[in-house]
């Protein structure tokens, strides 16, 4: 589905609001409900054991993590891959 | 449901930062009541990270091993392409949160990241709901 969206900025430029056609409005309720009626059931008993057992191993994982390094910039840096 | 970025999930694992340890690891635990979602994108991203770190490969292995019986979500063009769209607008950078956010918008309708630098770019971008550690 393509929108012909048009957005309000505010004096910064920053996206605050969307201005949509009408009968775009209507089919992107329509898909929601469609999308929402048709979302998967909540994690069944058959992924909450492997979660369990995940989040007990991580309670005895006992890295020798160098204490120089930030784990979480270091988790950044991995999304920060540049195309250009 | 609820998508983790790779950092709560690294958080999780790695004991550093002791607040985001708890903090991730109880996320975690809770969003096995409402239906988690993890991604390959999201392991290879850990392994990276634990790699980098320089764990014991056999360490690596154990946790591949817990992370792989959690059933990864795969991406295929559908979300390689959407990620191009989110890529485009946000100006060609961070192709891997743009893939997560195109996974995340597949599976799920909240994302949780750490990551604030780079999410809030996306925030304006997608529908799911971008909770920012």
């Amino acid at each position: 589905m393509q929108l012909h969206e048009q957005f309000i900025v505010d004096s910064q430029g920053k996206k605050k609001s969307v201005i949509l056609p009408f009968d775009e409005y209507q089919q992107l309720k329509q898909q929601l409900k469609k999308h929402s009626a048709s979302a998967k059931p909540v994690a069944g008993k058959n992924r909450q054991e492997p979660l369990s057992v995940f989040l007990d191993h991580n309670k005895k994982r006992k890295f020798a993590v160098d204490p120089t390094i930030d784990v979480s910039a270091l988790a950044d840096q991995v999304n920060d891959v540049r195309l250009s | 449901m609820v998508y983790f970025d790779s950092d709560v999930w690294i958080n999780s694992i790695v004991r550093q930062n002791e607040t985001r340890h708890k903090q991730s690891n109880r996320l975690i635990r809770e969003s096995g009541k409402q239906g988690y979602v993890i991604s390959l994108l999201n392991i290879q991203e850990i392994l990276f990270v634990l790699g980098k770190l320089k764990v014991e490969p056999g360490e690596i292995a154990e946790v591949l091993n817990d992370l792989l019986l959690l059933e990864p979500k795969s991406h295929q063009g559908k979300q390689l392409k959407r990620a191009g769209i989110l890529a485009d607008r946000i100006g060609y950078r961070h192709i891997n949160d743009c893939l997560h956010t195109a996974i995340a918008e597949e599976h799920s309708n909240t994302l949780i990241t750490y990551n604030k630098k780079d999410f809030q770019k996306l925030q304006a971008e997608t529908s799911l709901e971008i909770i920012i550690l």
